[in-house]
C-alpha cells in the first residue's frame, strides 16, 4: 500500500500503515530472554561483601595492635585509681595482690591445678589467707625448680590515696614469706 | 569469563570466615588495659635488719647510704650522717627541688645505684610511686622501699 494513504473504516479516524521495517540482524527472541534475565537478576537482593572484608581487615589491624602474646588478663577494681609513672616496665604475669580500703585481695591465674584462684580479707598484717595461697605456691615453684634460689614474683596494685601503711602491711607479710620481688602496678598514661 | 568483558569476582566467603575467626581470637586475647610496673629492691631496703650466717663485711668508709624519706611535712634527704629537709608544696613534695638534690647525687657517686625510701605513716601510696618514678628517672635504678 502506498505510503501516507487514507483508509476509510467504520470510525472517523485515520489508520496510518507501517512504514519501512528493516530485517531483523539478530536473534531477537534471543536477545529478549537475555535481557528478561538480566532484569531479574536486577530486581533480587545481592549483597556486596568487598566493604564486609574492608571492615574486618581494619578491625583485624586495630585488634592485632591490642595483641597480647603472654595473654595475661588484668583485674583492676573500679575502687582503685592507679598512681601514674613514666618509668615503669611491662607488666608479667605473676599473682596479683590488690588492696581495697582495708581489704587485700589475692588473685592467681592457676594454683595446683585449680584454675582462678582468688582470696579476700582483712589488712590486718597477719593475712592468713594470703600467706597460706603465697605457700602453696611457693611449695610448687620449688618442687618444680628445686636447683633455683625462689625469689618470688606478685604484682602488688593499690590506688593512689592508700595510705602507704596498708602497702607496707602487706610488703611485711610478703617479705615474711619470701616473696622479694614486688612489682608495683602503675598507670603508664603520662602524667 | 561473565559477559561484558569483566574479570571474574573473587569468591569472598573464605576470606570473611578467615576474618571473623582471627577478629573472635584476638578479642579474646586483646590486652586492653595498658598497664607497667615498678620492681621494688627489697634486699637493698632490708639488708640491715636481716641477720646472715656469714661474717658481715668491713664497713667501708666511701660507701654512703643515701635515702629519701617521705614525711607529712617534709621529705627527708639522707646522704650518710648529712641530712636535709626540702619542705612540702601544697600537701605534695617538691618535685623540682628533689630532683635538683638527686642530680646532684648521681654527679657525686656516679657508681652508686641504689637509694632507699622510707615513709611516714599517713603518706599517701601515690606519693611514694612518684618518689620511686622520679629517682629511676633521675638514673638511679636501684630503688628500695623499706617495708618497716
Amino acid at each position: 500500500m502506498a505510503g501516507g494513504a487514507k483508509i476509510r473504516g467504520n470510525s472517523g479516524r485515520l489508520i496510518k500503515p507501517p512504514g519501512y521495517h528493516l530485517l531483523p540482524e539478530w536473534d531477537l527472541t534471543h536477545l529478549r530472554h537475555v535481557i528478561e534475565t538480566r532484569r531479574y537478576k536486577k530486581a533480587g537482593f545481592s549483597l556486596s561483601l568487598a566493604p564486609m572484608v574492608d571492615m574486618f581487615s581494619i578491625l583485624v589491624i586495630y585488634l592485632l595492635m591490642n595483641f597480647s602474646s603472654s595473654g595475661e588478663i588484668f583485674f583492676v577494681s573500679k575502687d582503685i585509681v592507679l598512681p601514674r609513672a613514666v618509668k615503669g616496665v611491662p607488666m608479667a604475669s605473676h599473682p596479683l595482690i590488690s588492696i581495697v580500703g582495708q581489704q587485700v585481695m589475692f588473685d592467681a591465674e592457676k594454683v595446683e591445678g585449680q584454675a582462678g584462684v582468688t582470696t579476700t580479707e582483712s589488712n590486718d598484717g597477719e593475712s592468713p589467707k594470703l600467706r597460706a595461697m603465697l605457700r602453696r605456691i611457693k611449695r610448687i615453684e620449688r618442687q618444680i625448680s628445686p636447683d633455683k634460689a625462689f625469689r618470688g614474683q606478685v604484682n602488688l596494685q593499690a590506688g593512689q590515696e592508700t595510705d602507704v601503711d596498708e602497702v607496707k602491711k602487706v610488703m611485711r607479710v610478703l617479705i615474711e614469706e619470701g616473696w622479694t620481688g614486688i612489682n608495683f602496678v602503675v598507670d603508664p598514661r603520662a602524667q | 569469563m561473565a559477559g561484558g568483558g569483566g574479570g571474574e569476582e573473587p569468591n569472598l566467603t573464605p576470606f570473611i570466615d578467615l576474618f571473623s575467626v582471627l577478629v573472635c581470637f584476638l578479642l579474646m586475647t586483646a590486652a586492653w588495659l595498658q598497664l607497667e610496673t615498678l620492681q621494688t629492691n627489697i634486699e637493698a631496703a632490708t639488708s640491715k635488719e636481716t641477720p646472715d650466717d656469714s661474717p658481715p663485711p668491713p664497713p667501708d668508709p666511701k660507701k654512703v647510704n643515701l635515702a629519701i624519706g617521705l614525711g607529712k611535712d617534709a621529705t627527708t634527704l639522707s646522704e650518710g650522717e648529712k641530712v636535709s629537709k626540702i619542705p612540702k608544696l601544697d600537701g605534695k613534695f617538691n618535685r623540682v627541688e628533689l630532683e635538683r638534690i638527686l642530680k646532684v647525687w648521681r654527679d657525686k657517686y656516679p657508681d652508686k645505684k641504689d637509694v632507699v625510701v622510707n615513709s611516714e605513716s599517713g603518706v599517701r601510696y601515690g606519693e611514694l610511686i612518684g618518689a620511686y618514678d622520679l629517682l629511676v628517672a633521675t638514673g638511679w635504678p636501684d630503688v628500695g622501699i623499706n617495708p618497716n
